[in-house]
């Protein structure tokens, strides 16, 4: 577990009438990578491109392309069941179907017979889009009719007049000059106006000749005229017309609902149904394409790639079951200077937090990985800054709810809430030791002294520095010594010396020359000289391996060592801010006995804001600890992730005898 | 009761630990805030991300409020009861705000780095692990700030509410606050090459160390700081018990 599986080169043949088998086999078995033959050649040899059934093609993206159509409209009527937090934390229940194993056909014609009755939802989905439009103008046309129910006007008047032209509409009441503007500016008699003040606004009532249609179209609506436009069904007086339209409204609305149910049955019917369908359909079209990689002679099929050691002999097997031992199958180690793909191989307890390895770099092939080193010290720590046992628990139930909810669907949810459910542990644990329960809480309003405290922050600020300090020395020398047992493993041992035996030399010669100037202790001389010499020797290394930038190696180590003291400021921070958010909660509630509800909520508000601020923090000065001072000391990662020709099935699964 | 001129200092020692604090975390905050802004402007669904990006710079204010809080509780305002505090034990408090408020302009650094990681993050979202590791870079001088702050209140022993710190000490407590605090504005410098640093890890994944290596540079006079600091607190006796 303390470095990559170890991985083999393989190379495929099989005879070309198995290929379809072959390839369905890898994809369930998803334990070869398959590289791209023209790009990693097999000597001289020159492959063709196998045939690529185009016409299945085609037909999988017409097919997907409907579906996704009709899908589109239905996932936002999926079940969903219970609020926002339920949502988060329970398991998505999918509908699981059967993985479809016959042939291309058979699957098209099954999912077609299907999809013809599901695609109902397209004509049910754009009478909803026309009954929304119609539902809106109505809507428009109610507070229309609003502004001028009881003025009297018959609505017959807006229609097209043979010989005159009317016009109704509004301005805001601070434009109520414009009406006689207007008239001054129309100059002519054939253009008649009439306002009435009414809610806020003045109502406008324009009529002409039609000769004057255009005229007075561009007066009015080159000001602040908002002009009232009814269809010309619309007559008699607008409250009569309004009544109308609200009964219209409301059969719009039912209609509306009714529509919905309709999506919302074919959803119950089709959702889960065609979500397996598309599902099918990508896996399908992945092994179409996979084909691109592969070469042919006239009658072989060859394909090539990585497969983890310990998994050749299953490859094997699989390969020959699958042709009738009509193939060969060569495997050879990996060489460590080829592009070798990189997966962890570390057990499953610790297989999660190879995420925050992830997260900085994977390791390279020939490089430790760090994960095994790295998941202790970050629950140490991250407990340690944290070091609230309240909010331990916390995180742990929230670590646990989503471990069993999305986590059991979901891999990156699943690694995520298990690392959760760690950390809440490990700050439960270090949390009680710190003495941390929503902060002082426990003494200041319950007079309770939390059991099995070791040490507590605020009030031992120097010890747990010392502390961080000790820490912090164990952390870097182990980083240190790993680097050490790498330069030697690869023979690297001037670098060995250069770059790690020296800090055994330097950092106690350091130590005592620093002791010895604090004037804590004094050592024989002979200890001294040795410190000196020691450290005469190391700088000397230093300097030769590095010129003048070995300065800032020297500062950096001792940055490096500082930087620890971080366990002790979040900590602190943690304990200061909960404590305080306590003395707050209890002064407000000495104001009056009323204020011990608010208080009550300031202190319930305030210890959740700092519980998440402080678990931010704890996070990245935890990842930081790692990635900068300890990784900086031996590891630099950079590896490629093993990719694996694989299926991803989420809405399907398949029985073992679907492939026999 | 009388109030002592050291009860006043010590007020003003919490108001220049949270006041300067704050503003470093303010302009930190309003930094990476507006690139957040522009970033959700374009992409709603990156508003979780470009929070927790946005959070980053605020924890020095939390420091800073954290050393008011222990200065007014050990002065008795938390109690109502500040008295006749001598001047000494206030010039030690104002020598602690001054120690983690100034360094807490380290935030502004902080926040220029933070801003590079949401909008890079933005376009690759495997860039939040290692672009929150270039924001935090930059808190380091905070820490230190935070660090000699509490080392003073505790080993002159006011953290316990015992004021019997002599005056030459208290004054000379000062020169390690400015030192310390002074130092922690290298953060914006260094905020600066995380910011490229971020940029050079998303166009290059393997930069990633290369690049924390210059980030780290910047560090070297923060600790210049914190070594006269704790130099100067070795000198006055501090640490002899």
């Amino acid at each position: 577990m303390f470095y990559p599986a170890r991985m083999s080169n393989v190379l495929i043949g099989v005879h070309q009438r198995w290929l379809l088998e072959v390839t369905t086999a890898l994809h369930k078995q998803g334990e070869l990578e398959i590289l791209d033959l023209r790009s990693v050649p097999v000597g001289d040899v020159t492959f063709q491109v196998p045939v690529i059934p185009k016409e299945d093609l085609e037909k999988i993206l017409n097919i997907q392309f409907r579906i996704d159509r009709v899908l589109e409209i239905l996932e936002p009527y999926a079940q969903k069941t219970g609020n926002l937090l339920t949502s988060i934390f329970s398991r998505q229940e999918q509908q699981y179907v059967p993985g479809y194993s016959g042939s291309h056909d058979g699957l098209f014609s099954d999912i077609l017979s299907q999809l013809d009755r599901a695609e109902e939802v397209l004509k049910i989905q754009e009478d909803l889009k026309k009954n929304r439009d119609h539902y809106t103008s109505c809507e428009g046309y109610i507070a229309s009719l609003e502004r001028l129910k009881g003025t009297g006007i018959s609505l017959s008047y807006l229609k097209p007049a043979p010989f005159t032209h009317f016009i109704a509409g509004y301005v805001k009441e601070e434009h109520s000059s414009l009406p006689d503007r207007w008239l001054a500016e129309a100059g002519t008699d054939e253009i008649s106006l009439y306002s009435e003040k009414k809610d806020g606004i003045i109502l406008i009532f324009c009529v002409s000749t039609n000769n004057h249609r255009d005229a007075l179209s561009d007066l009015i609506h080159a000001s602040w005229f908002n002009q009232l436009v009814f269809p010309e069904s619309f007559s008699g007086l607008p409250d009569d017309m309004q009544k109308q339209e609200l009964a219209l409204l409301s059969e719009y609305a039912t209609k509306e609902q009714k529509l919905q149910e309709q999506l919302t049955d074919y959803a119950h019917t089709y959702l889960s149904l065609l979500q397996a369908y598309r599902e099918e359909l990508i896996l399908r079209r992945e092994r179409i394409d996979i084909n691109r990689k592969f070469g042919t002679s006239r009658d072989v099929s060859y394909l090539r790639g990585w497969v983890r050691q310990r998994d050749e002999e299953k490859l094997k097997s699989l390969i020959r079951s699958a042709t009738g031992e009509e193939c060969f199958v060569i495997t050879e180690p990996a060489d460590p200077h080829d592009d070798v793909p990189v997966r962890y191989d570390n057990p499953s307890w610790l297989a999660p937090f190879e995420l925050l390895t992830t997260t900085f770099s994977r390791p390279r092939y020939d490089e430790i990985d760090p994960t095994p080193f790295f998941a202790p010290a970050y629950l140490l720590f991250f407990g340690m800054m944290l070091g609230d046992a309240g909010y331990g628990l916390i995180i742990a139930l929230v670590g646990w709810l989503l471990y069993r909810g999305p986590g059991r669907t979901d891999a990156s949810f699943r690694d995520m809430s298990y690392i959760l459910l760690c950390s809440g542990v490990a700050d439960i644990i270090l949390g009680t030791i710190q003495g941390g329960w929503f902060g002082d809480l426990l003494p200041r309003f319950f007079n309770i002294q939390p059991p099995f405290v070791l040490i507590e922050p605020l009030n031992s600020p120097i010890l747990l520095f010392q502390i961080a300090l000790i820490i912090g020395t164990i952390h870097l020398n182990l980083g240190i010594i790993i680097g050490l047992w790498e330069n030697i493993r690869n023979r690297l041992y001037s670098a060995a010396i250069q770059e790690n035996i020296i800090w055994f030399i330097l950092q106690p010669s350091a130590a005592v020359l620093l002791i010895q100037f604090f004037g804590w202790t004094t050592f024989p001389s002979i200890i001294t000289n040795l410190a000196i010499g020691g450290g005469l020797i190391g700088l000397a290394v230093l300097f030769l391996k590095k010129g003048p930038m070995g300065f800032f190696s020297l500062t950096g180590f001792l940055g490096d060592w500082l930087s620890y003291v971080r366990i002790l400021a979040l900590a602190l921070a943690t304990g200061g801010i909960a404590m305080t958010i306590n003395i707050l909660s209890e002064m407000i509630a000495s104001v009056h006995p009323f204020m011990i509800v608010p208080a009550i909520i300031f202190c319930i508000a305030g210890q959740f804001f700092n519980l998440a601020i402080q678990t931010l923090g704890s996070v990245i000065h935890a990842l930081r600890l790692h990635y900068i001072e300890f990784f900086g000391r031996f590891y630099s990662g950079g590896g490629r992730e093993f990719i694996p020709f694989r299926e991803n099935r989420i809405y399907t699964h398949v029985n073992n005898e679907d492939y026999s | 009761m009388t109030i002592g001129t050291g009860a006043v200092l010590m007020a003003i020692g919490a108001g220049i630990a949270v006041g300067c604090s704050a503003i470093g975390s303010g302009i930190g905050v309003g930094i990476v805030g507006s690139a957040a802004s522009g970033v959700i402007s374009e992409r709603p669904e990156k508003f979780g991300m470009a929070l927790v990006f946005t959070a980053v710079p605020q924890t020095q204010a939390i420091y800073g409020l954290l050393i008011a809080i222990l200065i007014l509780q050990a002065g008795g305002f938390l109690g109502g009861t500040a008295g006749d505090i001598p001047t000494p034990a206030g010039i030690v408090a104002i020598a602690a705000g001054l120690s983690v408020g100034l360094a807490g302009f380290s935030a502004i650094g902080q926040g220029i780095a933070a801003a590079s990681g949401v909008a890079n993050t933005a376009e690759k979202p495997e860039m939040f692990g290692r672009g929150v590791v270039f924001a935090a870079v930059c808190e380091t001088q905070a820490i230190y700030g935070l660090l000699i702050a509490v080392l003073m209140l505790a080993l002159t022993g006011i953290l316990s509410s015992d004021f019997s710190v002599e005056m030459p000490i208290a004054i000379g407590l000062v020169g390690a606050g400015l030192a310390v605090g002074l130092a922690g504005f290298s953060a914006i410098g260094q905020g600066i090459t995380c910011s490229s640093g971020i940029a050079a890890t998303a166009r290059n994944p393997g930069a990633i160390g290369r690049s924390l290596v210059f980030a780290a540079m910047s560090e070297t006079f923060a600790i210049f700081g914190l070594l006269v600091a704790i130099l100067i607190l070795f000198g006055l006796g501090l640490f002899s018990g």
